[in-house]
């Protein structure tokens, strides 16, 4: 994943390495919690247990299907969805030059929740793969409406434009949803497991969901690491971009597209997780510095980092039952937001 | 050689060029010098294709800049604006690297050519000792360098400057320049800056473009155009202009009408 090969040791001392060592230290902290995301939970394992279940060795016993049907699905949902929600941050932050700016800001999860509520209330749906499409449906529409306003007109695709057509289509989506939940009662104790954001519900069925929107991640992959050079050098301004040979159209139509594609089929396989998306490409650039190329090494490990950390400690916090990790996140990601914004080097909003 | 043939540009309904022709010689290094808002950075950023709506002919190799992709042209001119954004946790390395995204595709990443680019473009500015620090840390005349050094990774032909040295005292401004004039006399780099140091124009610019309300008033060698009625004509303001050694020096007088 190197495009920018930083190898300057042949002009001093580069770069390249303490990034490298970076990426290989979060490599090991994504693999401890993967372990502990296995090994943690209600019902405590023994490592011996995790290693023979993983194995397939006595696949009737409790420990194997706990293990193998239950917290293996979990942690495979909880690094797609990570990746998915840290990647779109960085480019939906670097597409409107806006720190502030999470996927939620083109509108994307309030036309989702608009979509789920009606699926819910007029058609009375509410296994998550439903409401899994259904969001994605509603994430699409927002995200039509907001680029159909951002790329025409005078000055095309601005940042402000693009934000103002999403905070616009969110207030719009809210207010009927909450108009709906408001008439119908029955349609908020559906809406509101999903509406939390989870990783768990059933591990199978979150499996399925995964393998189901699956293309659409892998999609939306693709095209982020087609336009990760273009947007890092749009980072310069647009007139340098534009001077350098990016089409800056094209780079953010593209990109756009990619957020959606991530975003929305994150929000269908686990339901809306805020903050990750805001939080993730400041740490990532807080350890990497300005290159996109590297932020978004960077994010493919932070995400997943911390929507499991948020997943373990959600288990962990109640003796029955558990926190859902769209409410956790929050409270473990602030504070950790809050110190790279404070000690960072630079200031970085 | 750019040739610019009836440059026609309405901005917001407003016209900011009306008509201009110029034409700028290779290995040279030109200015393009005017009062407040007579459109000098618009000139130069309709050569550099920043503005879509301008009409008439810029032509450049022989060939209407209208019809080259933006991928090619992107190799044959560089552009600086005059406040060009600098991200958080930007290195001067990396920014320099930056320059070579024109040689770059998705399917050709980084590769020898562009390591020397990139390294013989941090000597060309002596920035080669600051290559690994941030570019906040940096001075106002090494973050200008470092951004010129961007420029220069690009390797162009053309390189089109808005005011590089705006906010730089004297010495930075000089060195600026001199960097400038070595780039064009040594390494027949054709160079079109805007400026608003007279001083600047005429001890350094090879060829001198002054315009005034989207009009260009006089051009030629800085002795020809920095005269006292030429200056009167553009600036609306009376100077004398004497000689020290072979360039014009221009002062300002009190300007008896308004006074």
């Amino acid at each position: 994943m190197i495009f920018f090969k930083d190898h300057s040791q042949s002009v001093g001392d580069g770069h390249w390495w303490p990034r490298i060592i970076i990426i290989s230290v979060l490599a090991i902290g994504l693999g401890m919690m993967i372990f502990a995301g296995l090994v943690f939970g209600a019902r405590e394992l023994t490592l011996s247990e995790v290693w023979n279940a993983l194995r397939g060795h006595e696949s009737e016993s409790i420990a194997s299907i706990t293990v193998n049907s239950l917290r293996l699905p979990r942690v495979l949902v909880g690094i797609v969805v990570g990746i998915a929600l840290a990647v779109a941050g960085l480019l939906i932050q670097n597409i409107t030059n806006n720190g502030l700016a999470d996927p939620g800001i083109l509108g994307i999860n309030a036309g989702a929740s608009t979509a789920v509520v009606i699926g819910i209330w007029a058609f009375g749906f509410s296994s998550s793969f439903d409401l899994g499409w259904l969001s994605i449906i509603g994430a699409s529409v927002a995200i039509i409406i907001v680029m159909l306003i951002g790329f025409s007109g005078a000055r095309h695709a601005s940042p402000i434009k693009l934000i103002l057509a999403g905070a616009a289509m969110t207030a719009i989506f809210s207010s009927i949803t909450s108009s709906i939940l408001f008439l119908a009662d029955e349609t908020i104790n559906v809406f509101r497991h999903w509406i939390v954001g989870s990783l768990s519900s059933g591990g199978n069925t979150r499996l399925l969901q995964l393998t189901g929107f699956l293309p659409l991640l892998l999609i939306g992959m693709f095209i982020s690491i087609f336009v990760l050079r273009g947007l890092d050098v749009l980072q310069l301004g647009e007139d340098t971009a534009l001077a350098l040979g990016v089409s800056l159209q094209q780079i953010r139509f593209l990109g756009i597209v990619a957020i959606v594609l991530l975003a929305a089929s994150a929000t269908a396989i686990a339901g809306p997780i805020g903050f990750l998306g805001l939080a993730t490409p400041h740490v990532a650039r807080a350890l990497m510095g300005a290159s996109m190329i590297w932020r978004f090494a960077a994010c493919l490990f932070l995400g997943p980092i911390l929507l499991l950390g948020a997943d373990i400690i959600g288990r962990l916090l109640l003796q029955s039952g558990e926190i859902q990790v769209g409410v956790v996140i929050v409270f473990i990601g602030v504070p950790v937001f809050l110190s790279v914004v404070r000690y960072s080097k630079e200031l970085i909003i | 050689m750019i040739r610019v043939e009836n440059l026609q540009v309405e901005l917001s309904k407003q016209t900011v060029l009306s008509g201009v022709d110029l034409e700028i010689e290779n290995a040279k290094l030109s200015m393009i010098v005017g009062p407040n808002g007579c459109g000098k950075s618009t000139l130069l950023r309709s050569i550099a294709k920043l503005i879509s709506s301008a009409k008439g002919k810029i032509i450049l190799d022989k060939r209407d800049v209208k019809n080259i992709p933006i991928k090619q042209f992107s190799k044959m001119l560089g552009f600086l604006p005059q406040n060009p954004r600098s991200p958080q946790g930007l290195k001067v390395f990396d920014l320099v690297s930056r320059g070579r995204a024109p040689h770059q595709s998705f399917l050709r990443q980084w590769s020898d050519s562009d390591e020397a680019a990139v390294k013989s473009a941090l000597e060309a500015t002596a920035m080669t000792g600051n290559h690994n620090r941030l570019l906040s840390e940096l001075s106002g005349g090494q973050k200008q360098r470092a951004w010129i050094a961007m420029i220069l990774a690009q390797q162009t032909d053309i390189i089109l400057l808005d005011e590089p040295t705006s906010a730089l005292d004297l010495r930075y401004q000089f060195e600026i320049f001199q960097l400038l004039k070595t780039l064009t006399e040594d390494h027949g780099k054709t160079i079109v800056t805007v400026v608003h140091d007279l001083g600047i124009a005429a001890r350094f610019a090879d060829h001198i473009v002054a315009l005034k309300e989207g009009r260009v008033v006089a051009s030629g060698a800085s002795k020809t155009v920095l005269t006292s009625e030429n200056l009167q004509k553009i600036y609306d303001w009376p100077c004398a202009v004497m000689q020290w050694e072979n360039y014009p020096l221009i002062i300002p007088l009190d300007n008896l009408e308004t006074a």
